[in-house]
């Protein structure tokens, strides 16, 4: 086992206020040199554009190892999820205050479901 | 040519085996830890929500975010892991403020600290030992770092400290998602490689 990179990265969150209050309060929380949050709060007004972009914006940058996204706002940018296949930033899928979480819903989960799709046994 | 085929045919066949098994013990943890996270950030919402009905509507959330002072004290290294011709992702938590973190490990004995079985000198070491430490271990952290919960107030609500070691706790819980979901990614490469092998075997 090697260090890729002796620098610790960050942890992301784009949630729910409550579930961004959360795991700031544990101590992820963290602003760049460009004044740049880790954490984006969703709230019932924010546009989806918004969401997709911070989520963008989060796997570009290279400070930031892991990206928890709450499931039920995970599923209104499915799409750019799905399209990530990259094993850094790792795209984590939690619950939120409102819905529990749904394995049949999470994108690893699902792709690993589809390692047995008839396909592979042709 | 016959004769040959069933020894690497057999190999081949048992590694896959052995990944399906290892696969589906992996998805097997997943699973588990999802629901230990699940789990534990539950009860971290619950003691938030009775946080905020101590301290009132508006006092927990984002309008007391500390954005001048805001600084990671967790953070993760990323380690690659060599595994046969496979280059996996392991994640893996550091604190750097781990002095700051002890006294909130335990939700549940923070609340009394000794106040009746032990005598009044014991409480008083115990208390200077804990000084000493944190004072030797990081001094300039402790000068750079500012505990979040002071976002909210200086005497905070038993509540709101539970709620912090929960969500310290969710974040261990998702350092070790992020590994079993890195494995079983890796996994699954693993499975299409020796598919195509049993192919290619086949096919010879």
């Amino acid at each position: 086992m090697a260090h890729s990179a002796q620098k610790g990265r960050l942890i992301a969150v784009i949630g729910d206020e409550d579930t961004c209050t959360g795991f700031l309060l544990g101590g992820i929380g963290e602003l760049n040199k460009k004044r740049e949050p880790n954490f984006l709060v969703v709230n019932k007004n924010t546009p989806r554009h918004d969401i997709e972009e911070a989520f963008r914006g989060f796997l570009k940058r290279d400070d930031i190892a892991i990206v928890l996204i709450n499931q039920t706002i995970a599923e209104e940018i499915r799409y750019a999820i799905d399209s990530h296949d990259q094993p850094i930033p790792a795209v984590i899928e939690i619950p939120s205050k409102d819905a529990p979480y749904d394995a049949s819903k999470d994108s690893i989960l699902r792709r690993a479901k589809g390692m047995f799709s008839a396909e592979d046994f042709r | 040519m016959s004769e040959k085929k069933p020894s690497t045919m057999d190999a081949v066949n048992k590694r896959l085996d052995e990944v399906l098994v290892e696969f589906f013990e992996c998805v097997g943890e997943l699973y588990q830890e999802q629901a230990d996270l699940e789990n534990i950030m539950k009860s971290g919402f619950l003691m938030m929500s009775r946080a905020r009905y101590n301290m009132g509507a508006k006092s927990v959330g984002v309008s007391q975010y500390d954005e001048n002072n805001m600084k990671a004290s967790k953070l993760v290294l990323v380690t690659d892991k060599d595994d046969d011709d496979y280059v996996d992702k392991m994640f893996e938590l550091v604190n750097t403020n781990s002095c700051l973190d002890k006294s909130l490990i335990d939700p549940v004995s923070e609340g009394l600290r000794q106040r009746k079985s032990g005598g009044k000198d014991n409480v008083e070491t115990i208390g200077s030992e804990n000084v000493e430490q944190s004072t030797q271990n990081n001094s300039n952290n402790t000068k750079n770092y500012k505990d979040p919960i002071k976002w909210f107030g200086v005497l905070v609500p038993q509540s709101l400290r539970q709620s912090q070691a929960y969500f310290k706790q969710a974040t261990d819980s998702v350092i070790k998602v992020s590994n079993l979901k890195s494995k079983v990614i890796h996994l699954k490469a693993q499975y299409k490689t020796l598919k195509k092998e049993k192919q290619l075997v086949t096919t010879q």
